[in-house]
């Protein structure tokens, strides 16, 4: 297959279309997590409202002064929060790297996508895309860092200068270099664990570093459709936030529908999710195909010599 | 994923900024000049309610040249209102000077002038910055022409100001929107449950209606155990304690008594200390005197007035329950929960009607039993929330039958945040 944007967008959206039955796999992961999160704060809410006239208000609308009260009496439970997310999100992380390991693979092998093909792919590359988490979340942690001292030595540049405006555009660009290097990140890190799946491979750093420079020679092209698919799913949230404005609060009946939508969003994104995934696979199989044939080609100009 | 959902963001604020700025007027001839420190200088009069004119003067750094529209109306409608209901502005003119964030004045040098420093954005619907600049002018009066007898009385000149600008901007501005700070500097309408680092990671990005007196009510609730309002200002154990003291406390003390006792009462109060502190200073034993006098039923109010100036007490009432304790008999058990006394109006709602009790607020716990032909569906204490200082209105009230749907509508909404927050954090691996 000729590696166009438009050949691998159309043939991952067919790979990730006969793979759907995997996204009530991640929806419902992501639900229990959710769900764990939302039961401590769930019992507070009842406490505090069952009983009261104040949630006719929050029914309709928002009541700020609530949220400030609630904030306030429920302090020690909320500062909690953070660190259950946390908590939670570190074992949900762990549990997408294992489901990882299975969506690359039936990806690799499209006939072979048996729940069971799934889950053997996820316990066999689970140990490998793990320190390959590790040290995606160094380097995030270091962009994090690097982030705060560019914001510093900003502010240290800004002491005793009055210029707002180049304040406020040089800070921008922090952060747009902040995004840009997460991205590059997430790239470097998702074509690692799709080449140690494809190529069989367990030595994580060396494999990073031929992925930088499979990147390197075919940036435009897995640069732009990551950007393809992210921007795709972006567009769902701007329809999902234009929809979501237009459902009325009352009568209660529309929370349902409303319910509803934000789910069609939820199985959006972690379609999306594999929709990254899938387009990576292919890219990743089409690049190594072309270097073969290189190879293929020269050894055979060199036995004609 | 975690980036283009910021990224999304990014654009939605950077569309939305256009919004929620003023207008950015272009530099022109006639708007001003620019003065000799880099400065635009620009004159506006307003003539108050006495038929005087007052000249205002001012002197705004260029890159906030957009913000003018704003600082002529919120000054002009503190001028007029402060003229109509407080006392007449002695001068002829006032002078508003815009100062860099980097230079560390907080109070002008003259008697008629104020300082003030401006974010660079404003968001359209968030009050602060003319809350700020008409507490500012109302300073002149109780700050500059009536001087404190001691500086532990400051809050006297901080609280009535930020009261008299509370008045200023509700009658005259629509329903303040919510907004929080995308990086540090960009206003965006909603409201932020998680963040790190100035990067918003659970939001919502909707108008939502926020009193003005949230800020306050928000410091108030972080040092609720902070001096009590007419107590000295070195029991105070940090800056930000000082500040709730002298600001924000006597401001709340002063929305409460707005609600209780009527506006006109209050701003009369106001008027009246004014008036007598031209003559000599009276300090908080005059304010006190002349709210103690002033203020209708009389008894009840003055044992509240005088806990919230003099003491840390805490407010906190509820009604415990409601049941149904015979044929037509109702009981309603209220309780006070914490040391504080405010004198509370408790109704009970039927299917026709409403029935109204009054309660001094003195007893820790009241009970009270009536009969009603209707359905009773719930009671409530102090339900226009004129005690301020309440700590939880939603124990306020108490439903016979109990209603899961707010707290499922709220569970439902944070499910749905916390599905995405996983999804972008969890993206990781």
């Amino acid at each position: 297959m000729k590696n166009t944007m438009k050949n691998v967008l159309v043939q991952s959206a067919r790979d990730v279309y006969n793979n759907l039955k995997f996204i009530f796999l991640f929806w419902g992961t992501n639900a229990v997590f959710a769900l764990l999160l939302t039961l401590p704060l769930y019992r507070l809410l009842n406490e505090n409202l069952n009983r009261s006239l104040i949630g006719s208000s929050l029914t309709h609308d928002f009541n700020y002064t609530w949220f400030l009260q609630f904030s306030n009496i429920f302090k020690s439970n909320i500062d909690e929060l953070p660190y259950l997310i946390i908590a939670v999100t570190a074992i949900y992380t762990l549990i997408q790297t294992f489901f990882l390991g299975g969506l690359i693979s039936v990806f690799h092998f499209p006939k072979k996508n048996h729940f069971t093909d799934f889950f053997y792919g996820s316990v066999k590359y689970w140990y490998r895309f793990l320190k390959v988490l590790i040290v995606s979340i160094v380097l995030y942690a270091a962009l994090f860092i690097l982030n705060d001292y560019l914001g510093d030595l900003i502010s240290f540049l800004f002491v005793g200068n009055g210029n707002e405006l180049a304040e406020i555009i040089i800070r921008s660009l922090r952060y747009l270099l902040l995004i840009f290097l997460i991205g590059m990140v997430t790239m470097i890190s998702d074509y690692t664990k799709v080449s140690l799946a494809l190529a069989d491979r367990e030595k994580v750093f060396s494999e990073i570093k031929s992925v930088l420079v499979l990147m390197k020679k075919n940036f435009y092209l897995i640069f732009n459709i990551f950007l393809f698919v992210a921007l795709l799913g972006a567009v769902g949230s701007v329809i999902y936030n234009f929809l979501e404005a237009l459902i009325p609060s009352e009568p209660v009946y529309f929370l349902i529908l409303a319910f509803v939508l934000q789910q069609m969003l939820v199985i959006f994104r972690l379609y999306i999710r594999m929709f990254f995934y899938s387009t990576e696979v292919n890219i990743y199989k089409d690049i190594v195909a072309d270097f073969a044939a290189v190879d293929i080609s020269d050894d055979k100009t060199e036995i004609k010599k | 994923m975690k980036i283009f959902a910021f990224i999304l963001l990014l654009l939605y604020s950077t569309l939305s900024i256009t919004e929620n700025i003023d207008e950015i007027i272009p530099p022109s001839k006639n708007l001003g000049k620019e003065t000799q420190s880099g400065k635009i200088h620009k004159t506006t009069t307003v003539a108050t309610e006495n038929r005087d004119s007052i000249k205002i003067h001012f002197f705004i750094q260029p890159e906030h040249e957009r913000h003018i529209e704003r600082l002529k109306k919120i000054c002009s409608l503190t001028l007029k209102f402060l003229s109509k209901n407080i006392g007449k502005y002695p001068y002829s003119d006032l002078s508003v000077v815009d100062i860099p964030k980097n230079i560390q004045t907080a109070e002008s040098l003259n008697a008629n002038a104020i300082v003030f420093d401006a974010d660079y954005f404003l968001a359209k619907q968030s009050y602060e910055f003319e809350i700020s600049i008409a507490s500012k002018i109302a300073s002149i009066y109780f700050g500059n022409i009536v001087k404190n007898i001691s500086s532990d009385d400051a809050w006297l000149n901080y609280g009535l100001s930020r009261y008299i600008a509370h008045k200023v901007v509700e009658k005259n501005y629509p329903l303040q929107m919510n907004t929080f700070h995308l990086a540090g500097y960009l206003p965006i309408y909603g409201i932020t449950f998680l963040s790190y680092n100035e990067i918003p990671i659970i939001y919502t990005l909707r108008y939502f209606d926020v009193p003005l007196e949230s800020s306050s009510l928000k410091k108030y609730y972080e040092n609720i155990n902070s001096v009590p309002i007419a107590g000295n200002n070195s029991d105070a154990l940090n800056k930000e304690e000082l500040e709730v003291k002298n600001v924000h406390k006597p401001y709340l003390f002063m929305l409460s008594l707005d609600r209780y006792s009527g506006e006109n009462n209050t701003l009369g109060i106001i008027s009246e200390y004014y008036k007598q502190s031209l003559v000599s200073p009276v300090g908080k034993d005059g304010f006190i005197d002349i709210l103690l006098k002033t203020t209708p039923t009389k008894y009840e109010f003055n044992r509240y007035a005088l806990s919230a100036l003099n003491t840390a007490d805490k407010f906190d009432y509820a009604v415990d329950s409601l049941t149904a304790i015979g044929d037509n008999e109702f009981q309603i058990i209220a309780s006070r929960k914490e040391a504080g006394v405010f004198p509370v109006e408790i109704f009970a709602y039927t299917e026709k009607d409403t029935l109204k009790f009054r309660w001094d607020g003195k007893s820790v716990h009241k009970k009270i039993i009536f009969q009603s032909n209707e359905k009773v569906i719930a009671a409530e204490l102090d339900p226009r929330h004129k005690n301020i200082f309440d700590l939880n209105y939603a124990n306020n009230s108490f439903m016979l039958e109990p209603d899961y749907t707010t707290s499922v509508s709220v569970a439902i909404r944070w499910f749905f945040w916390i599905q995405n927050a996983i999804i972008i954090i969890g993206s990781v691996g």
